[in-house]
């Protein structure tokens, strides 16, 4: 088990120096840089910036030297430091750009997930356990709906009705008492009441898949021999059904975890933006825009880190869950 | 009821409700199993053997339903448990699955949860059917493992079924089935995923085991060889009938049903022409959708009588205390 799990920390840890390779490679296709981008908006502006004070941006933010220099400068400071570099453009270190952003939008994720499972696991189980019935339909109608509509339309609709019946707005993060004040206990309370909403939202697209793929698994494996014989055996009810064929229909959902956990990252930036959670899809849009590159390569390695980080968790899920995995077999 | 009959099995007959139509697996078979002896039930793929089992489990799928018949458990006194009456829910059903009545499957690898230790799952049947503790019910476990000839069982108790042989995987599912000491066991073609060398062992285990523990073996196969070494009484089954059934020596050595005599004739032989072609029943079985009307094996019997044998079900005909067969042709015979 723990060579398992060393490996798989060992790949984690390549792919992120591969990932944080290609992002800078992303992050350097476009044109010009940011002293380029910055000149063109004064332009169009009205204002001209001279060629030296354009050359005079390039040198102080280190983008005359090589691609290489820059890139191992940058990746130095983050493992010597914890340093990402600057933003250009909020002239501030990147962490303190993004420090509580990327607090909500792990949040956000993370209650998204959870509220995924929650919703789908028990539908998933009653739809097979129940098939072709009129609750196995219902649901899985719900479900369809749920993956269809878009989610910033149902955003939008849970915003204009609970302001039109409860009088509350659930827009934006805290209530305006707790806009400026400090972390606390109630404020973190209060951060919670809000959040939900997006995570509900984002949370009924991903349902649907996970219904199916539960209940055709259980489908499958509920006939099979292994839970007749326990059955044969005397087990039976909720046990013969949880312990059993459910354990084994289980694997695919954990071993999915990581590309959920990166679909509700990608998937958050307009809903958040409906509902005015300051999250890093916003900061994103404009970092890429004006080519602030610290800023976008960090956010950039952030969301591939999630990703990475929920596949290193499914794993060590599948590991838990199956002693297949666990040991090794070929199956 | 004679006191030595332990499970009675009359006038069953199991349909299966399927999209295509109903499918007549069983079709209205009686037999007694005796208490501490074998009854063999013999006969092709089709025939309705695994199904009988599956009835006496009531671990039918869910499309099957019992259509007649009665299947009487003489737990201990004159008044069975009649097992085809109860509930799919029901907790006397629950209990002598397992603790009375327990099975040994064909395929022991399929047959164990890939996710628990063997142990887990003996404890599991243990401690589910006797007031044992945990720690009780790990060593009643160990000591049926040794029991069945596994080596090392403190270490194989903690051990997945994928991590044992087949051969072993067989001997712990028969462990399991032993360990509630049950008054039957039902082995569903136990040895036929298993070469001959471990079969032969498994059969000797099986014989073993049934001295010791004083129970009865329902033992379903299709291979005449091993229910030869087997069973006590043979019942041969034929699309969900039965053509003939007796003692095995009735049924090896004066068999009467042409069924059984065709089925004995395809047996290959030991010293005969190398070159020659094995005996085989000519024709196919028939399709579980069109069944023949009258005897079953009218269709592929060499002795049918026209007119006769493809309209009317024969009658089971006693011919001894034990042996009785349904055939016109015999029926004939005897006039």
């Amino acid at each position: 088990m723990i060579k398992y799990i060393l490996t798989k920390l060992a790949i984690m840890l390549v792919t992120i120096f591969f990932v944080s390779i290609v992002v800078f490679i992303i992050i350097e296709l476009p044109p010009g840089d940011f002293a380029d981008n910055f000149a063109a908006e004064k332009a169009s502006a009205g204002e001209t910036l001279s060629q030296s004070d354009v050359e005079n941006l390039k040198e102080r933010y280190g983008l005359n030297q090589s691609v290489y220099e820059r890139y191992f400068k940058w990746i130095w400071g983050i493992v010597s430091r914890g340093d990402f570099g600057t933003s250009f453009r909020y002239n501030r270190p990147v962490m303190m750009v993004i420090g509580e952003r990327i607090t909500f939008t792990t949040c956000l994720a993370l209650l998204t997930i959870l509220f995924t499972y929650l919703i789908a696991i028990p539908i998933g189980i009653y739809s097979a356990m129940r098939q072709y019935t009129f609750g196995d339909y219902a649901f899985t109608f719900v479900g369809y709906l749920g993956l269809s509509i878009p989610s910033f339309l149902l955003a939008l609709l849970l915003l204009y009705f609970s302001t039109k019946y409860t009088n509350t707005s659930i827009g934006g993060l805290f209530s305006p008492e707790f806009q400026n004040a400090p972390w606390s206990l109630a404020r973190f309370v209060d951060m919670l009441k809000h959040i939900w909403v997006a995570a509900v939202v984002l949370a009924v697209a991903g349902t649907a898949k996970i219904i199916r793929t539960l209940r055709a698994t259980l489908l499958d494996e509920k006939s099979k021999l292994y839970v007749t014989a326990a059955k044969a055996r005397g087990v039976s009810g909720k046990t013969l059904l949880l312990k059993y064929p459910v354990r084994v229909a289980m694997n695919p959902i954990a071993s999915t975890l990581g590309w959920e956990l990166s679909a509700v990252i990608s998937g958050s930036p307009i809903v958040a933006v409906v509902l005015s959670i300051p999250d890093m899809g916003p900061l994103y849009l404009t970092s890429l825009l004006s080519q602030d590159m610290y800023l976008a390569g960090t956010l950039l390695i952030f969301m591939s880190l999630m990703t990475i980080i929920g596949t290193f968790l499914s794993d060590i899920l599948l590991a838990i869950m199956d002693p297949r995995i666990r040991l090794g077999i070929k199956i | 009821m004679d006191n030595k009959t332990l499970l009675e099995v009359k006038d069953l007959a199991i349909y299966f409700n399927l999209r295509e139509g109903v499918l007549k697996a069983i079709d209205g078979i009686s037999f007694n199993v005796d208490r501490n002896s074998t009854v063999g039930i013999v006969g092709e793929s089709g025939s309705g053997k695994s199904v009988t089992a599956q009835a006496i489990m009531r671990i039918l799928p869910e499309t099957a339903e019992i259509k007649t018949g009665e299947i009487n458990y003489y737990k201990d006194s004159d008044n069975p448990i009649k097992i085809h009456e109860l509930p799919d829910k029901s907790p006397i059903l629950c209990d002598i699955r397992g603790k009375d009545i327990s099975m040994i499957f064909q395929e022991p690898m399929s047959a164990f949860s890939p996710l628990h230790t063997i142990g887990h799952q003996m404890i599991e049947c243990l401690r589910l059917h006797t007031p044992m503790t945990k720690q009780e019910a790990r060593e009643r476990a160990i000591e049926m493992l040794a029991k069945v000839g596994i080596s090392n069982p403190e270490k194989r108790v903690d051990q997945y079924s994928f991590e044992l042989s087949g051969g072993m995987r067989q001997r712990a599912m028969i462990a399991i089935a032993l360990s509630t000491n049950p008054s039957i066991v039902i082995a569903d073609e136990p040895t036929t995923s298993l070469d001959v060398t471990i079969q032969a062992q498994i059969l000797k285990l099986m014989k073993d085991m049934q001295e010791e523990f004083n129970m009865s073996i329902i033992f379903i196969t299709h291979n005449l060889g091993v229910i030869a070494q087997m069973a006590d009484m043979i019942q041969v089954m034929y699309l969900g009938k039965i053509m003939e059934a007796g003692t095995a020596e009735e049924i090896f050595y004066e068999p009467r049903h042409p069924y059984t005599i065709n089925l004995l004739k395809a047996i290959p032989k030991i010293g005969s022409n190398a070159n020659g072609r094995l005996e085989a029943i000519p024709g196919q079985i028939p399709g579980p959708f069109d069944i023949p009307k009258g005897c079953k094996f009218c269709t592929r019997c060499p002795s049918a009588i026209k007119g006769l044998c493809d309209v009317r079900t024969p009658e089971l005909k006693m011919f001894s205390e034990t042996h009785s067969v349904s055939c016109w042709k015999c029926l004939e015979q005897e006039k």
